[in-house]
């Protein structure tokens, strides 16, 4: 049986007169940096011991789609495979196979294993106001944010902040960007065309 | 699936990857999940997030830091170095005040936040610090708001319990052979 120690954050020395869950310092005998430890009971639970998969004994058995050898458990929640011990990747309940796993996670179809997101709504924004202080660049950046916020309009937003003000905001900026040079696009024209016809 | 609702647990605080870079600065927060607490790293445009569940957190490490006395040290370094300098060249005495100001309100607020630390957190797999609790202050506050969350689904484990555990745990097993050599 592999015993628990508590380490020293710092050096990972394990520390054995420790000061627990008092909101008091413990100093590491080896490196005498000071630090404080919450622990809670999954410190010192068990790691169990990783599934092993039992094997086909009877013929006609059902097996895993993965394994042609191993006894099928269950089925895939979200493409009904068959499934053995080794393949089941259980997640809030839900049992699934590791290509389904892969794509939730790839896809973001599994909210919970999601863990990156890009902020369109951020990147239309900077597209809209930062190019105004060289206002001729708008010509390119106005659409391109226009485009941004449209394509991007029911992309997932960030977990944390929903609102899609900086999209609204970015949509009328730039709306307002691209009038003004359709205007003075026009005006341009008018006054080409004037000299001309003089 | 619908997403979760987050709470708020830290404001963002700047992180520089790189210590000459700023470039690569990122901002990191806490949120309070239902079932866990959720890590934001927050880049120009894309965000990480790292999920701690409730039922994984093994411990928590707060170990404090000399950032504080570093930044008071600097700070009022440059507060003495303004005065000096606008009071050599002779400027008013609004001129001077509101210098002090500029720079006593970050001096100020660094002594008002509390002593720094570093947080860590410990599960099974993995020792993970979470940068944007910066001050003990905070830290602690942020512990006691998850600690009855971490109760409820780990169950409560005292003061005496965790010594116990732990010595339990930390004593050596007596072997077969041993056991048999004190019979």
């Amino acid at each position: 049986m592999a015993s628990v120690a508590v380490q020293c954050p710092r050096c990972q020395f394990s520390i054995e007169d420790i000061r627990l869950n008092q909101g008091e310092f413990t100093r590491c005998d080896r490196c005498a940096s000071a630090f404080e430890v919450e622990l809670f009971p999954a410190f010192f639970r068990r790691q169990s011991r990783s599934a092993e998969a039992e094997l086909v004994l009877i013929e006609g058995e059902s097996t895993c789609f993965y394994h042609a050898d191993k006894k099928a458990l269950l089925h895939c929640h979200s493409c009904g495979r068959f499934l053995c011990a080794l393949c089941d990747c259980e997640l809030h309940g839900e049992h699934f196979c590791p290509s389904c796993l892969e794509a939730g996670v790839t896809k973001g179809r599994i909210k919970s294993l999601e863990n990156r997101r890009t902020k369109h709504d951020s990147i239309a924004l900077t597209l809209a106001i930062a190019p105004l202080l060289i206002f001729y660049i708008t010509i390119i950046t106005a659409p391109a944010a226009l485009y941004v916020a449209i394509r991007h309009w029911n992309s997932p937003p960030s977990v944390v902040h929903r609102t899609k003000i900086r999209f609204v905001i970015a949509i009328v900026l730039a709306s307002i960007e691209i009038i003004g040079w359709f205007f003075l696009l026009l005006f341009l024209l008018r006054v080409f065309s004037g000299r001309a016809n003089l | 699936m619908a997403e979760p609702i987050y709470k708020r647990l830290t404001p963002a605080r700047l992180r520089r990857k790189s210590v000459l870079i700023s470039l690569t600065a990122s901002r990191q927060s806490l949120w309070l999940g239902s079932d866990h607490v959720l890590s934001i790293d927050s880049a120009s445009y894309s965000e990480e997030y790292k999920r701690f569940y409730f039922r994984d957190i093994q411990a928590f490490f707060i170990c404090p830091t000399a950032r504080r006395a570093i930044w008071n040290g600097i700070l009022a370094a440059l507060l003495i170095m303004h005065v000096l300098v606008f009071g050599w060249f002779g400027a008013s005495a609004t001129t001077l005040l509101i210098v002090a100001v500029v720079l006593a309100t970050p001096l100020a607020l660094n002594n008002l936040s509390g002593p720094a630390c570093k947080v860590y957190l410990r599960t099974a797999v993995q020792v993970e610090e979470l940068p944007s609790l910066g001050r003990i202050r905070r830290a602690h506050r942020v512990l006691d708001l998850i600690r009855p969350l971490i109760a409820a689904v780990q169950g409560p484990l005292s003061r005496e319990d965790a010594a116990q555990r732990l010595k339990e745990e930390t004593e050596p097993q007596p072997t077969p052979a041993s056991s048999e050599e004190t019979q």
